[in-house]
Formats: structure tokens, sequence, C-alpha cells
């Protein structure tokens, strides 16, 4: 700590080159906190998914009877179904996006936990067909209050009338814990089965609650061969695996973000240690005479270290704040369709960086700056 | 004056040895931007060029009335077979309408990384061979109809190692052999299977189809063949010009990977412009007497700048070059999957000069901005305090 003042002069030595090194390495972290903040923020849906649940769905996404229903609660190991069709709409214009989940909202909110309802949201929802339950940030955005009459429009879901606009009354709000953003509207199934165009009496998919998530292999394939013989055969996986499927159809996000972030972090490198070398050769008579009034080798090294911590430290904290103000703006400019926020995960794999760079890039001027000779660096410099 | 600049410029980079590490920073940081750039665009360009080629403006694509796409279009056996009928649709030498009834089915396959991927079957009839030209076989043969066979696109091909000509896979419970591969002009439909469509909705004990694609006399019989649509509701189907359809499923993909490709690649900028004003202004320091004395003997300053500016972009296309080549070597027939619907689509990235250019274009102007001001503080560099450092 005592060197802190030597090292901070040391780093300001030259204003300009380290404003602008500092810059581009502010850039590179920020870069690399948007990047990594979206690819966690993805893969994290999997590692909240729940063991003891299964889905239950076509694979070619046909629609599955009704039907299947009792069937599925009938099987061993399995303590509740629920059922849902979900479908993407909008609300007055195109880019307010809405997620419509229809569902049984007895059935669904006895099994979603992660979905809480405020007040007597849920009572609400029973009590009318018409009455939906909206995530908190959504109504927030709209300014929906219970007892709002509003229409959405949802293309996926067309309705006997000929039109794709579902007049509903907003019957309260719930939050969505595990992803906050989404943009959910809870829309009554019967309701839905009602005016829908065609497929009455089909839903999409179906939630399973086993008791043991030990036997959600045993259970899965006991459910697909119930149906294999019919018009929709079903395949059964657990919600991590849905969850992975659906995140590896986007695309090779993972190779993307490895690219990008290797490129960024390379240059970095080369940039960082060259202003550092710059710096160490202009101030070669500066070290030499820090050994003469007796700094020990070690210790010169460290300053130059130091330098290079304190500068990709500075530039790491500014920008992975910045990263972390604009990822919530990313994930809303989506529509809050995908989750984006800078996790502790990716923090502690940006400080790792900060070391990394720090280390690498002052390898050889520390190396120098300690092996260097009072006597030749006086006399060449 | 010209003149001046170049014996400058050629002064600048004779020194270019003493700031080596500098210069070759800023190379490698442009280089980085240009490379991520490149390999964006490439990705959205090498995306909308297979989903485009897939369509033909004289083809149409007839689904379920609102259905946003072809895998949530269902059509009825009796409505698909009369859908045949309608008007505008090119008939065959032997006098019937070119149609194909399509159906699709997916099932789960383990990718190249083991994973599990989705794949699309799509069900046939015989009709299609002849609606598309483009599909040919390059491995051996074509499916028989009633006969559980199957073939693999290319590209479905090249990332599934398990569906491969001889092999079989099991679906709903019966073994399928796959008999062929085939090409399809490197359109969407090489990544998918395709076998018999009677074969195929039987074993999944469907009637249906999700589609029925028809060969058009000429593209301007769409509006006959929509008149003839609109003019029974009780088909509730619309057909869409083929090329158009596809053209328009490839939309939001290619902005979302054009918007990151800008995105990205000009925050990177930004980072690259820092890095070169800081090699510009180390290059104007370390030849600060130098610079001054030219202009003490009658340079003009107005041709120092430019002999500042013209390193600055030099560096900015040496980086460009370096950027290209790079991804070309990384990227250049990498092949890549992108979702469309639930499944993907696998297509090469192809790095072409034009994309180059957009990169040399970037890096010239990440040297202006780099260059600029380290350019204007040469030209108003002090003589008299310049000189005396010597």
């Amino acid at each position: 700590m005592k060197y802190l003042f030597l090292v901070w002069s040391g780093l300001w030595r030259r204003r300009t080159r380290t404003i602008l090194t500092l810059l581009s390495a502010v850039v590179a972290f920020f870069l690399f906190g948007m990047l990594e903040g979206v690819d966690s923020s993805i893969k994290q849906l999997v590692g909240i998914a729940h063991l003891d649940r299964l889905y239950t769905a076509n694979t070619a996404l046909l629609p599955l009877p009704m039907a299947y229903l009792p069937e599925i609660e009938k099987m061993p190991g399995v303590t509740s179904v629920t059922y849902v069709n979900a479908g993407l709409g909008s609300y007055q214009r195109p880019a307010n996006q809405v997620a419509i989940f229809a569902v049984d909202p007895a059935r669904y909110f006895a099994m979603i936990p992660e979905v809480v309802t405020t007040g007597d949201a849920k009572a609400a929802m029973l009590q009318d067909r018409l009455n939906v339950v909206v995530a908190r940030p959504l109504a927030k955005k709209f300014g929906w209050t219970p007892g709002s009459r509003i229409v959405l429009h949802v293309p996926a879901m067309p309705r006997k009338d000929g039109t794709a606009d579902w007049p509903v009354v907003i019957a309260g709000f719930c939050d969505y814990t595990t992803a906050p953003d989404t943009p959910v509207v809870l829309l009554n199934f019967d309701y839905f089965d009602a005016a829908r165009l065609k497929d009455r009496g089909t839903v999409q998919r179906f939630a399973v609650k086993i008791r043991d998530p030990a036997q959600a292999g045993t259970v899965s394939a006991a459910i697909d061969a119930l149906f294999v013989n019919s018009p929709a055969a079903t395949q059964t996986e657990t919600e991590k695996a849905f969850a992975q499927a659906s995140i590896s159809q986007i695309g090779d996000i993972d190779f993307l973000v490895d690219a990008i972030v290797g490129a960024v972090f390379f240059t970095l490198l080369l940039l960082v240690g060259n202003s550092l070398m710059q710096s160490f050769r202009e101030r070669i008579r500066e070290f030499a005479i820090l050994k003469t009034i007796g700094f020990r080798d070690g210790t010169v090294a460290g300053l130059v270290i130091g330098e290079a911590l304190l500068l990709c430290g500075l530039a790491g904290v500014i920008g992975l704040g910045l990263a972390r103000l604009a990822l919530p703006g990313l994930g809303r400019a989506s529509g809050g369709l995908f989750p984006a926020y800078l996790s502790a995960s990716v923090v502690a794999a940006g400080v790792g960086c900060v070391l990394v760079v720090s280390f690498v890039s002052a390898l050889a001027p520390a190396w120098k700056a300690h092996r260097l000779a009072i006597v030749d660096a006086l006399v060449a410099h | 004056m010209l003149k001046q600049s170049f014996a400058i410029l050629e002064v600048l980079l004779g020194a270019i040895g003493q700031r080596l590490g500098s210069s070759l920073v800023t190379i490698v940081g442009i280089a980085g931007v240009v490379g991520v750039l490149v390999s964006m665009l490439a990705m959205a360009q090498g995306f909308q060029h297979t989903l485009v080629a897939t369509g033909r403006a004289d083809r149409a694509i007839i689904l379920s009335k609102g259905a946003p796409n072809e895998s949530s279009s269902n059509l009825s056996h009796d409505v698909a077979i009369t859908l045949g009928d309608s008007g505008g649709i090119e008939k065959g030498s032997d006098g019937k309408p070119i149609v194909s009834r399509e159906m699709l089915v997916q099932l789960r396959a383990p990718r190249r990384d083991g994973t599990l991927g989705v794949v699309t079957v799509r069900g046939i009839e015989s009709g299609a061979i002849r609606l598309r030209p483009e599909i040919r076989l390059v491995q051996g043969r074509l499916f028989h109809p009633g006969l559980h066979e199957l073939i693999v696109g290319r590209a479905l091909q090249t990332q599934f190692p398990s569906l491969q000509p001889g092999a079989s896979i099991i679906l709903q419970g019966s073994p399928w052999a796959i008999v062929g591969s085939f090409a399809s002009a490197g359109d969407a439909h090489e990544s998918e299977m395709m076998g018999d469509a009677a074969g195929l909705s039987s074993a999944y004990h469907r009637t249906g189809f999700q589609s029925v694609t028809v060969a058009l006399k000429s593209p301007a019989a769409l509006a006959q063949l929509k008149a003839s649509l609109e003019s029974n509701t009780s088909l509730a189907a619309e057909a869409q010009r083929e090329d158009l359809y596809y053209a328009a499923r490839s939309l939001v993909i290619i902005r979302v990977l054009t918007g990151i490709g800008l995105l990205v690649g000009g925050i990177m900028a930004l980072g690259a412009v820092f890095a070169s004003l800081n090699t510009m202004y180390a290059a104007v320091a370390s030849q600060a007497s130098l610079i001054a004395t030219l202009r003490a003997i009658g340079f003009n300053s107005f041709a120092v700048s430019v002999a500042v500016l013209s390193e600055a972009l030099l560096l900015g296309v040496a980086g460009a070059v370096l950027g290209a080549l790079l991804a070309a070597l990384f990227f250049n027939g990498h092949a890549l999957g992108m979702a469309s619907n639930q499944a993907q689509i696998f297509y090469v990235i192809q790095i072409t000069p034009r994309l180059a250019l957009t990169g040399v274009g970037w890096a010239l102007a990440i040297g202006i901005l780099g260059g600029l001001f380290p350019a204007i503080r040469a030209a108003r560099l002090p003589l008299a305090e310049a000189l005396r450092a010597l």
C-alpha cells in the first residue's frame, strides 16, 4: 500500500498514453462483460431448470389431445400435470412484444412455484375467463392496473371470428422470479380454447411434475410409450434437456463469444504490454535511481507489475461497470425475451482476466526492471 | 507538396522499426475489428444466401391461413389435394399440375459434439423432384415410395455423423434406412432429410400436410393462384411466392447477426481508434525533432500532416488485410448452424472480396480517426522547442 502513490504517479507520467491505453482496456472489458453476460444469462436458464419437471410435447409440435392429460396423471411417479399453449403477441404496436401463455390457472399456479402472484390476482383469474395475470414490469411499462381492458394481438393464436385480437381484462400481477423481465401474460386456457380457430381440445405441451427426479428417465419413457401409436406421438424430456435444446437451436453462441473475446483480449495483451514497455524504456534511469537509493530488485519489478494491475483493474472496474449498466437495456431491447445481466461468475472471470492481462503484459518490463544493473543504466541513459 | 509528404512518410516509415511494438499493436487491433466484423457479416450473408436460394420466383408455397411459417401450417388431406387444381399452376408433359404436397416431422439426433439436435424430415411426393430440379443425388439412390427409406441433405450429413447413407434410424419405433444423400444448390433443403410423404404420414399416424408447393406458369401467375384460393374460402389457405417466403424467414436472423456484427465491431473499433491514436502520438513524439528540422528547412506543415495521416492509414490497411486473411483462414468453409423455425439451417461461411473491402473501409475510418489529431499536432509542433531537444 505504501507504494501506491509511487505506482500511481508512474502510471500518469505520460498522461495521453495512459488515458488512451486505459480507454482501449475499458472497451475490451466492456465487450467482455456484454458478451459473457448475455452468454451466461442464457446458460443460466439451464442451471435453474427444475429437476422434477418434465415436458411432454410432439417433436413436430403437433397439438396433443387434451385426452392425454388423465393418462399422464395416472402414470406411477407423476404427482401433477399442467398444460400450456404459448405464443408471441403484441400490445398496440408490433414492437411491444408479449409472451402469451394459455394455462389452467388452478393447475398452473399449483405446479409452477417460480411464478408468484400478488394479492388476489390468482383468485380473480379463476373467477372470470377474460381475466389475465401479467408480469409486473409489463403492467408498469404500459400503465395497466387491475380492471384495465386491453386487446392483445396474437398472430400465433387465430380466433374463430377471423381475427387474432384477444380482448382481456387485467386481473392482477405476477413476478416471474427466474426471468423477471419476461413479458408474460397468463391467459385462461378455457377462454382461449373456446375462441380459437382450430385444434380445439388440444394443447401444445404438458408440464409433468414427478415425485423422484432420479426416475425422470423411466417416467419419460413410460409416458412416450403410452402414445407411441397415436396420431401425435410424444417426446418427454426434463426441463433441463428442454432448455438445453432450445438454446442450442439459437446457434453456436459459445463459439462466437469465445472467438470474439479471445481476439479482444489478445489485442489488449499486446496493447498494455507495449504501453508498459514504452513506459519502462523511458524510465530506465529512474528505476536505476530507485535501486541506487535502496529499492530492492523485487520491489522495482513489483512497481512495474503494480502499474499494470492498477491500469487493468481500473479498466476492469469501469468496463464491467458500464456493461452492468448496459446489459439490462439490451435485455429490454429484446422485449425481455432473453435475460441479460452481469452475473457473479462473469465478474469473477473478469477479475481473472484483469490478473492474467496484468501479469502477462508486465512480464517483460518487470523482468528487465528486476535485472537492471544500476551502473549500466546510469551510464547509458 | 505531395513530394514533401512522400519524403516525410518515408522517414516516418523508415523509423517504424524503432516503434515496432506499438505499430504492431495498431495493426493487430485493427485486424481484430476487421476480422470480427467481416466474420459476423459473412455469417449473416451466408444465411441470407442459403435461404434466398431456397425459393424461386416461379414457385409458390401454399400454407394454411394465418400460419406464420411452414411448421405451424396445417392443411387437411382433402384441402391439400384440392389445392392442386387451383389456377396459375404449371402443368407437366402428362397434363397434371406440377405440385408437391409436403409434410414435416422432426426428430432428435446426436450432433458432432454429442449434443442432441433437431432434424427435420420432409415427406415429399414424386412431383417434388420435378418441381425442384436443383435437387440431385450425390451418393446412393433415391428412396422408394412405400418403403421405410430416407435420403439425407449434404449439409445435414456433415453435422450429424449418424445420418449417413447406409445407416438407419428409428422413427416411431421402426427402422428407416438412409439410402442416399442429396445436394440442393446449397439451399435450406440441404439441412433436411427427405422421404416418402405417404410412408411418413402412415408411420406418424398423420393425414394432413404442412404445405403445398406448386410450379407457377410464370411469376405473374401468382395473382391467378391467389384469386383462385380466395374464391374458395373453405380451403382457408394462402399462397406466397416461394422466394419471398424464404427471404422473409431469413430477415430476423440477418438483422440480429448484422446488428451484433456492427455493434461488436463498432465497440472494438473504438478501442482500435485509441490504440491508433496512441501509436501515432508516439510516432510524432519520437520523430519530433526530425519533423521540426524538415519544417525549419521549408517543408509545408500541411505536407507533414498528410504524411502522418498516411502512416495511420497504411497501418489501417495492413490491419484490414491481416484481419480479412485471418477471418478467411478461420472461417472460410466453416459450417455454421442457425435457427430457423424449430430446426437449424446449416451453411458454409464465405469471406467474399466485397466483405473484405467493407473491412478495409472500416480500417481506413479507424486510421483517419486515429491519425488526424496526431497529424495536427505534428503540423503545429512548436519548432523552437522541438529543435532545442536535439
